[in-house]
């Protein structure tokens, strides 16, 4: 199975796992999410590396939304979780009950407008299971 | 470097008004302040129109400027587009403002703009939503209020604030509102109004977030000669900055960009905090007045959710914070905000702020700030822009 890339934001990998796409610049180490050519912390051109990270996050904070923007069913979790080095990605949760500190898995979902019948591929975390406090 | 006068201001109130076009809106700020600053229209050299949404929500690109000022009449000049989220408005004053100190001109027009009522509100949030990453966002369900919503439950865990604290900023701000009639909601919210509206997201009610609006205000400046010529040299412009976000910090240590800025501005015009007499802070939600307080150096950290219960930042507190009723209460049509708070702060250094008006000793107040802030890239916001005036 080829690995299936998402506007250089996320990669289904050959066994099937979803990862984000980071970047890791060789210069002064620092990891970017969206990944960069141009690394924002020294600003050196074209010598970081891509590195897929996320596959597993925790819960840093989480808000549940009762008002959403076109296409999400309210309500919803939006929260910030922090991966791989360190690293804060916003992303929508998924979950029975969703708290502070809780392990997290990347999902990738798909989603069809009833509007235009168009269909999304999107990326948001699931708690893992047991993997609550 | 010249220096830089505000001659005249106008504004259409905000709310919801369906029936008025972004033209009228427009027409009706930009007259208000060639009205006030009576000036001859023709004198006004350069204009910088700020609005975000019209493109997403009312399908004007590219030249929005350019067609709604010539509704107002002007042609010729040159008109500058300027979009940066909640921030378009202290980004549009600074650069009239920069044309003026330059030399470049005598006589420069900010203007901002939102018409956000467009018979579908998810379209507005939808659009709101896009002052992000869309790439990394996409099908998140990125919205604003959330993330005012994360930021309030780290001040509520780090310093021990609660939701009663923001009701109380939602309850001062809705009285100051009451007094002001260019603003959306005049009815005052008790605490328990606030904390009884509906949940938006969690710990953030309704009433504690500000409001879908439209509305438009206008600020002209000029340099000292054409400001005594027109005996309108009361409002002086001290210092204006603008900032995008920062690079997240993975060890959380540096200072908030709201810090950096202030502080920078702060020593380049050479005053202290203990100056600033008043403040029109980015209330996009309540909870983040205490963190703009704070953060812009003015109280230590942490210590401003306990001021509100002291009446601090009420009209006749010890530093008065959204005297106009704020983004919750005066409304919040993006590219007007920012422009708006330069309308209140000059209303408030010349004395004409009427019911709401501040006074420091007895006296009219000699300095005042306006924070704008808007959009988001990855961890931070993307714009920053602050302002201060003098008399």
């Amino acid at each position: 199975m080829e690995n299936i890339r998402e506007q250089n934001i996320f990669l289904i990998d050959k066994k099937g796992k979803p990862n984000l796409i980071g970047s890791k610049c060789l210069g002064c180490d620092h990891m970017s999410f969206p990944a960069k050519e141009v690394c924002p912390y020294c600003m050196t051109n074209g010598r970081s590396e891509e590195i897929l990270i996320g596959k597993l996050g925790i819960v840093v904070s989480a808000t549940t939304c009762h008002t959403a923007p076109k296409g999400i069913q309210v309500p919803y979790t939006l929260g910030t979780i922090e991966i791989d080095y360190g690293v804060h990605v916003l992303a929508q949760i998924t979950g029975n009950t969703i708290r502070k500190g809780d392990k997290v898995e990347l999902v990738i979902y798909s989603s069809v407008s009833v509007e235009s019948a168009e269909e999304t591929i999107g990326w948001k975390y699931q708690i893992v299971e047991g993997g609550g406090q | 470097m010249e220096k830089v006068y505000v001659i005249g201001v106008g504004m259409h109130p905000f709310g919801r008004f369906l029936d008025k076009s972004l033209k009228y809106l427009t027409r009706h700020a930009v007259w208000e302040a060639i009205q006030d600053a009576g000036i001859d229209p023709k004198k006004v050299e350069m204009a910088y129109f700020s609005n975000s949404f019209a493109g997403a929500l009312n399908g004007q690109h590219s030249v929005r400027g350019q067609i709604y000022l010539r509704d107002a009449g002007f042609s010729e000049i040159p008109i500058i587009n300027v979009e940066n989220a909640c921030a378009s408005g202290s980004t549009a004053f600074q650069h009239a403002c920069l044309a003026v100190s330059s030399g470049q001109v005598g006589v420069a027009i900010a203007v901002g703009v939102e018409k956000m009522f467009v018979g579908d509100n998810t379209k507005t949030i939808t659009a709101l939503g896009s002052a992000g990453d869309v790439e990394a966002t996409k099908g998140q369900g990125l919205q604003f209020t959330a993330l005012y919503a994360l930021k309030a439950l780290n001040y509520m865990e780090e310093y021990g604030a609660t939701p009663y604290h923001f009701a109380k900023v939602a309850e001062k701000n809705s009285e100051n509102a009451v007094l002001n009639p260019f603003a959306q909601f005049r009815k005052k919210l008790s605490v328990e109004d606030v904390l009884n509206s509906r949940m938006i997201a969690d710990p953030l009610t309704l009433y504690m977030c500000s409001p879908i609006a439209d509305g438009s205000a206008a600020v002209i400046v000029a340099n000292e000669k054409v400001a005594n010529q027109l005996g309108q040299a009361q409002v002086h412009v001290k210092g204006s900055i603008l900032k995008s976000g920062q690079l997240y910090d993975p060890n959380n240590k540096q200072p908030s960009m709201i810090t950096k800025a202030s502080n920078e501005l702060f020593e380049k015009i050479g005053i202290g905090h203990s100056d600033i007499n008043m403040l029109e802070v980015h209330d996009a939600a309540v909870s983040v007045e205490f963190e703009h307080i704070e953060d812009l150096g003015l109280l230590p950290k942490g210590t401003a959710f306990q001021e509100i219960l002291e009446g601090t930042f009420s009209l006749s507190g010890k530093l008065p914070v959204n005297m106009s009723g704020g983004l919750t209460s005066k409304g919040h049509p993006v590219g007007a905000s920012g422009v708006a708070q330069i309308v209140e702060i000059t209303k408030q250094l010349r004395g004409e702020a009427k019911e709401r008006q501040v006074y420091k000793n007895g006296k009219l107040p000699l300095t005042g700030l306006c924070l704008n802030t808007g959009g988001r890239v990855e961890d931070d916001r993307a714009a920053y822009g602050i302002t201060i005036l003098s008399r």
